[in-house]
Order: structure tokens, then sequence, then C-alpha cells
């Protein structure tokens, strides 16, 4: 290694790790460390002292390391929002001493702001802007230009034929900052604070909120799911009422107010908007989403839970997501941290806020922000590290869930099915089953029963059949699932059949190779279109399955041996892929993971494609299917397979232009060594591979745009019929058409399909409304999709 | 070479997974590892004679990131009542499936 280089990075690790730890209220520093810091911070000090020890050792080091200070500073600022005021005390204190300083961070913050949006990292924008106001109240930014840059976040949300989901995201961020800054405003700069509130009030005014019901996880409750927008603009509206009086940030400056006041203080530029191009994709709009009552929490804790539409619920929530954000790679230091944040804030039922916001995460629509594992693992982290309270604030979260479930949103009660199997099979399945036995006599298609049916079913699969039937009471009968064999049912009366069967069996104990199946499959009276007997081969899956029904490897090497043979007569026709689909969900009816996992093996193996999936799924054979969760699980596995081919496609294409953009431009001294004549074969390769990729892309576009388009034809008819159909009686056989469980269902299994594939459907949006909602569908239907456009209104 | 093998376990979608219940099925597997991510294939560990489940196995993603997502959020979570345990493989090889009984 060269020499000078390590002691540099050394030096920065030092800073990056003093300057990180200043925030903590108790610091373990690394032994290596400067001791005066060391020595300080090690016992345990407030971080007032902190900040203090940390400005005396960074101004003896500040003209020497200077950029490596701003750029650590900045990355605090980007990096840990939970910590801004900190942050902002900090550069105060250097900014006292050094009035560059302050100016130097300040445009190095501006910079990455800008830079932050280009890259569409909207969360860590936003922090810049909260930390650039925060620099207000310690003394480094005037509060006049602080309301002008928010003014210009303004402009920018009213700036002509824009998405709505950006000017949100302005708002929103004008919104955010208040909190930390609207007092100073108010004092300092009334006028400019007038403005802006009313600004925002008729932004909101003129704003479209379709989008608001699709996003709701449940309705019909007694706390309504409310635009998150408008949610903070009231709360923002009251603490502004209330002179800005909050007891949640800790305002670390006020113990420097002597100092801090003496500073002079810079000017912050207006804030310039990134044009906006087509390709830019913007947050999609929130509703928020309340769990819990302050009577729900009243049996547990003697400590108020703060009201629903308060400022301090919203910001314990955003402290909270904050935590989550940071160490959503490990779940242990993540509950840990969580947990220290609920030891900070003794006089607020934490607890029940951390739960509330944890699934309000998984719960999110369109999508979670996390992997729904990661949520998983950190519930059962919890409970872990404080058994003795949170099990019953999660017995509390589960109830208010179940009793929500008739209204909830079918893509959101699949995910707490997967979450509470999950964490079910670590609890050996063990739960207050009979409470919740009312719902065995509801409707077929009502949520509460499904989710309890679709729990039983998952649980299974992660135990055992055994050992979830021992796990229920007795009255349970009636939703138990089947036992997971398969079904291999052929007629005995019918002996043609019953002895092809075994010859089937034959050849396949004597591992006949894939040709000769093709051979015994090729039909007398075969057509050219037909070339193999369809029942001959619907029997020899049957067999096949039979024989290798005892693990998924065992299907697998069937598959595998004989893909030649299934590939080849499912090629002939797409009669064969149907016949094999039917096969396998008559073998495998009471096994839905079977089904699953064999479904999407043989769309790995290119035996059956995708639109012969959706078909199948589809097919009216297979509505009494349409209450389980299984199918859609394959379907939307199956949608999604397809978006992710096309997506690498996609990147190749991006890859290849900008190497045919680039060639000639640069790489001069690789001109000389390399042969003209080479280099020109070189370009020409690529070039000849960016049109065959750009014409395969086309391709598969258009299948996947008529493939959705067949698709949802199809299930909107399903829909229709469900609505129309006054005479049919749905399970308690009260209520029928269009207020009947089972319409609804569908309808949320609808809004399901848009939300999950909402990227490549909101893509394709003009051509599904000319082609599926021309007339005809229930209106009903239409107003999901309607809804659904406004996503990215 | 060790060299060999760090690069191998680094760019690795393999696990091994240990502390299994002798009892615990390949399904099993398959459904709780599939919750982090499209599992490629689930080997069982057998005992060498007598070819029966001997407590680990191997579970093999597409992508490293998936396989990242079992063993940050599945590792030391409960199968079968038993805590299992995830690492790096540096991946399956005919033969390894057998272990001491």
């Amino acid at each position: 290694r060269r020499r000078g280089a390590p002691l540099i990075s050394d030096v920065e690790k030092k800073l990056q790790e003093v300057i990180g730890k200043v925030g903590e209220k108790v610091c373990t520093n690394s032994r290596t460390l400067e001791t005066k810091i060391s020595k300080s911070q090690s016992t345990g000090s407030s971080i007032t002292m902190n900040l203090e020890k940390l400005t005396e050792f960074l101004t003896d080091d500040l003209d020497k390391y200077r950029t490596s200070i701003i750029d650590i500073v900045a990355g605090c600022a980007i990096y840990l929002p939970n910590r801004v005021t900190v942050y902002t005390t900090l550069v105060g204190l250097l900014n006292a001493k050094n009035f560059n300083f302050g100016g130097e961070v300040v445009e190095k913050l501006i910079a990455e702001q800008q830079d932050l949006l280009t890259k569409q990292k909207y969360q860590e924008a936003q922090n810049v802007a909260i930390f650039l106001c925060d620099l207000g109240n310690s003394g480094v930014l005037t509060a006049q230009s602080i309301g002008e840059y928010l003014e210009s976040f303004i402009s920018a949300a009213f700036e002509e034929n824009m998405p709505q989901v950006r000017n949100d995201y302005y708002i929103q961020t004008v919104l955010r900052c208040l909190p930390w800054i609207g007092k100073e405003l108010t004092e300092k700069s009334p006028e400019q604070m007038e403005n802006i509130v009313e600004a925002v009030g008729k932004y909101l005014e003129l704003r479209n909120k379709n989008h608001v019901t699709l996003l709701q996880v449940w309705s019909s409750t007694d706390q309504e799911q409310e635009d998150y927008l408008e949610s903070l603009s009231a709360q923002i509206e009251q603490l502004r009422a209330l002179n800005w009086t909050e007891n949640h940030i800790p305002r670390y400056y006020k113990d420097f107010e002597a100092i801090l006041a003496d500073a002079l203080q810079h000017n912050l530029p207006s804030f310039a908007s990134p044009d906006h191009t087509s390709d830019m994709i913007y947050p999609y709009p929130l509703v928020v989403f309340r769990l819990f009552q302050d009577s729900d929490c009243s049996s547990f804790s003697d400590k108020p839970l703060p009201g629903g539409h308060s400022i301090d619920r919203f910001l314990f929530e955003g402290e909270i997501s904050w935590i989550i954000e940071k160490n959503q790679f490990n779940r242990k230091s993540c509950a840990r941290e969580l947990l220290a944040f609920a030891e900070e804030n003794p006089s607020v039922p934490i607890g029940f806020l951390i739960f509330e916001t944890i699934f309000g995460q998984m719960l999110r629509l369109p999508h979670a922000p996390y992997p729904a594992i990661f949520h998983c693992s950190l519930v059962l982290e919890l409970l872990k590290l404080k058994p003795d309270d949170y099990p019953s604030i999660l017995v509390q979260t589960v109830e208010v869930i179940y009793r929500r479930a008739d209204s909830m949103q079918p893509i959101c009660l699949d995910r707490m099915v997967d979450w509470f199997s999950f964490h079910l099979s670590n609890f050996q399945y063990r739960y207050t089953w009979p409470d919740w036995k009312d719902c065995l006599t509801k409707d077929a298609y009502s949520g509460s029963q499904i989710f309890l049916r679709e729990v039983i079913e998952k649980c299974r699969r992660l135990g055992s059949y055994e050992k979830i039937i021992a796990a229920l009471p007795s009255d349970f009968v009636k939703i138990h699932p089947c036992s997971p064999d398969v079904r291999y049912l052929i007629d005995e009366e019918d002996t043609a059949l019953v002895q092809r069967a075994e010859t089937f069996t034959q050849m396949f104990q004597e591992r006949q190779p894939a040709e000769a199946f093709l051979n015994e499959l090729k039909s007398a009276e075969g057509s050219e279109e037909l070339p193999y007997n369809i029942n001959e081969f619907g029997l020899f899956v049957m067999v096949m399955l039979k024989m290798a029904s005892k693990t998924f490897s065992h299907n697998f090497s069937a598959l595998f041996r004989y893909q030649a043979t299934l590939k080849t007569v499912c090629d002939a026709s797409e009669q064969y892929q149907e016949k094999l689909l039917e096969t396998l969900f008559s073998c495998w009816k009471s096994n839905q993971q079977m089904l699953m996992i064999l479904t999407d093996k043989l769309l790995k193996m290119q035996v059956i494609d995708c639109s012969a999936v959706v078909a199948w799924l589809f097919d009216e054979k297979m509505w009494a299917e349409h209450n389980r969760q299984w199918l859609f699980e394959v379907l939307n596995q199956a949608l999604e397979k397809l978006t992710r081919q096309i997506n690498v496609v996609e990147k190749d294409i991006k890859e290849l232009t900008e190497r045919v953009e680039n060639k000639g431009t640069d790489d001069v001294k690789e001109e000389e060594m390399e042969a003209e004549e080479e280099k020109n074969e070189k370009l020409k390769q690529d070039v000849d591979d960016l049109e065959n990729h750009k014409e395969k892309l086309e391709r598969m576009v258009t299948f996947q745009k008529g493939l959705f388009n067949d698709f949802l034809i199809a299930f909107v008819e399903e829909i229709k019929i469900a609505g129309a159909n006054t005479s049919e009686m749905d399970g308690s056989g009260d209520t029928a058409g269009r207020q009947s469980p089972k319409f609804q269902w569908l309808k949320g299994r609808f809004c399901h399909v848009l939300l999950a594939h909402a990227e490549t459907l909101l893509k394709h949006s003009s051509s599904i409304a000319e082609e599926v909602f021309t007339e005809g569908a229930d209106p009903s239907v239409t107003e999901c999709f309607n809804q659904f456009q406004s996503l990215r209104f | 070479s060790v060299r060999d093998q760090e690069v191998a376990l680094r760019t690795s979608c393999t696990l091994y997974v240990g502390n299994l219940s002798y009892y615990t099925k390949e399904d099993q597997v398959y459904e709780l590892f599939g919750r982090a991510g499209d599992v490629r294939r689930v080997i069982m560990g057998l005992d060498r004679f007598k070819k029966t489940p001997c407590g680990f196995c191997f579970v093999e993603y597409y992508t490293r990131e998936d396989a990242e997502l079992a063993l940050q959020n599945i590792s030391n979570t409960r199968m079968d009542d038993r805590v299992i345990r995830a690492d790096w493989d540096a991946g399956f090889v005919e033969g390894r499936q057998y272990g001491r009984g």
C-alpha cells in the first residue's frame, strides 16, 4: 500500500466514529480514540457535554480535516434523521467559532439535496430539508431565508402540468419541516409563515383524493384512515394554534443559547426543484395507519396514548420508523434500539406505538417498505427482549386486526396470514383459538373466516397436518384443511385405462428415456395440431406425479428427467398445457404448497407459459378456489416473473445503449492499442445486440400487455356475474349480489392484483382503460380502477 | 484452497442450516425458507447409513440477496420447536448430504 494513505483514512475513520456517536447518551468509544474524547464520553455523560467536548476537539482540527468533517456531518444529516438537533447544534457551535464552516456545510447540504433528488432518494432529500431548517434554530441560518426556502418548495408544488405525487412531495416536505422551525418563523418572519399556511390550504383544496379508498387497509372502522398529507396538515395547523408547543424534539441548542446568539448567520439560498422528466417516479401517496385507541391500552398501562390526530403520535411514529429504517438489516439491533427508545420516553406507552408502526408498515399499500420476513423476525425479537409486556401488546394487536378482518383488503389479509402463521410456528401453534369461534358461522367469503382458514393452512405447511389439527379446538372441524396427500383417481372399471396406467408405471420403473414416452403418447388418429393423445398425456402426468409424490426433490427429478417429453408435448398445443395443469390440480388439490411450487417449476422450465397458468386459474372451473390465497399467490408469482424478465432485458438495453453511445468518444489510449478493425467489429456486435434486445423487449411488452388485458377482462366478467347474481345465496345466505361477501371479496382481489403489479399496470393503464373498461364492467370495479390510476396522478 | 473457499463463501447463494429436528421434512424447509425468496433447491442432510434425516440441510437460493435475507431473518428462529441456525455454505456438492448419524 502507498505510504500516507492509511493515515488519512484512519483519521477519517476516527472522526466518523466520534462524530457519529455524539448523539448517543452512553458512548462506548473504542480505546484507539483520542483520550480527551473517550474519557468524557465513556462515563455516560449527557449529550450536551458530549457536544461541548466534541466542538472543542473538532475546532482544533477544523482546518486540517475540514472537508472530511463537512462530509461526515452531511452524512449524519442525511442518514441520522433521528439526531437532527444534535448535529444542527454541533454545526451551530462550530459556526460560532468559525463563520466559514457553517457556510460550507450549508453549501454542501444543498448540493447533496439536489443530488439526492435526481437519484430519486426522496426520504433522504427530505431529511436534508429538515436539517437545513433546524439550522435556523442553532444560529447558522436566518429565519427569513429559511422562510424563502420553504416558499420555493411551495412554488415548486404549484408548477403547472406536473404529476400530483410530485407536488405532494414538496408540500409534504414543507409540512414536515414546520415542527422544527415553525416557532422561529412565526416569531421572526410572520408574513412568510402566513403565506406558507395559506398556500398549503389552497393546495389541499385543489388536490385529487381519489386514491384514498384504495390505499386503506380496512373500511368501516372507528379510526378512519385519512389521507396522510391532509392529516399532517391538520396536525401542523393544530400545532401552530398551540404556538408550536410540543414536547418531542430535544432541542440541544437551547443549552448553548448564549454562544449561538452571538454567531453570525448565513442566508439559505432558495430551493431549485430539479426538472421533471417522464421517467421520474415519486413516492406513492399514503394514508394514516392507526391501530390503537387509548381504551386499548388502558388495561395494560396507565400512561395515556397520544391521540390519533396529535402531532406527538405522528412524531413518535416518525422516530420509530427512522430506527427501523436504520436497522433494517439487523433485527436484533433494531429491536434493541426500539426498546432503548421506549425507555427514553417512559411517560408514553411506546410499546403500543412500536407495534402500531410495524404493522402499519407491514400493511402499507401498494408495497410494504421492507421484506415481510424482516417484520416477522423483528416482532419475535421484540417479544424476546420484553417478555413481560410485549406479548400482551401483540395479543391486543392481533385482536384488533381480527376484529377488522371482515372489512380488510384481501392483499392485507394475506400479509397478516403470512406473518401470523410464521409467528405461531415459533410458539407451537398455541393461541386462544376458541376466541375466534364466531367466524365459523359466517360466510365462506367473510374476511375473518378466510383469515382463520388460511392461517391454519399455512401453519400446516410450516409444521405438519397432525400438529395443527391437534392445536385446534374440536369444533373447528368445519375449516380443517384436507390431508395434504396426493390424489390418484383412476376409474377402476375402465380396464383399458388401468392397463395404460400400468404400462406407464412400468416404463417409469424401467427408467425409460423421455423419447420412449413420446412414442408411447403419439396418437394413431393424431392430427398435425394434436399429435399426441391428450387423455393419455394426462394419465402419463398423473402416474408421474403419483410416483414422485414423496417429496419436492422426487418431483423435481421426475420433471427434469422427463422435461423433454413434457416440453415437446406442451409446445405442440396449448391444450396440452391446459391438460397438464388440470391434472396437476386434480392430483394435488389438497396440497396448495405442492400446486404452487410445481407450477412455478414448470414455468421456470418453460414447459408451460405464463398465459396458460393465468388462463387455468381464471377458468370457470377454478372459480370455487377464488376464496383461497394460494391461487392469487400463484397468479401474482407468475405475473411477477414476467415483469422481472422484462426488467432484465430493459437493463441490458440501457447498458448496451450506453456502450454504443460512448464508443469513439472516450478510450483514446485504448484506440492506439486496439486495431481499428477489431473495434468496429465490437461496435457492430453491440449495435446488433441492441437491435435484437429492443425487438425482444417489444415482443415481451406486447405479450405482457395482452396477458394482463385478457386476464383482467376475464376477472371483471367473473366479478360482474357475482354482483348480478341476486338469487345466489352465499354461505350464511342473508345477502346477495353486490352486498355479498363474495362480491366484495372478489372486488378486493381485483384491487390486490392492481396494487401488486402497480408499476407495470400504471404503465399500461391507458390500454387497460380502453380494452377492459369500455363498457359492461361493474361500476364499482371501474371505480377501483379509477382510484388506482390516480396513484400516479 | 483457503482463498477459493473464501471467495465461494462470499458469492454463495447457499445456506447450511443446522439444528433441525430429525422429524422436519423437506416441504417445511421450503415453506419457511421460501418466505425470504425464491428457493432453487433444498437438500436434506441424511444419515450416511440409515439414509434418514439427521438434523441439517442445505438451502440454495437463486440470488445472493434472498439468501442474505434468510440468514438475517430466519436463522435463530424456530422450526418444529428447535432454534435453527443458518450459515453461509460454499455450495452443495454431491455426497455432502451425508452426515454422521
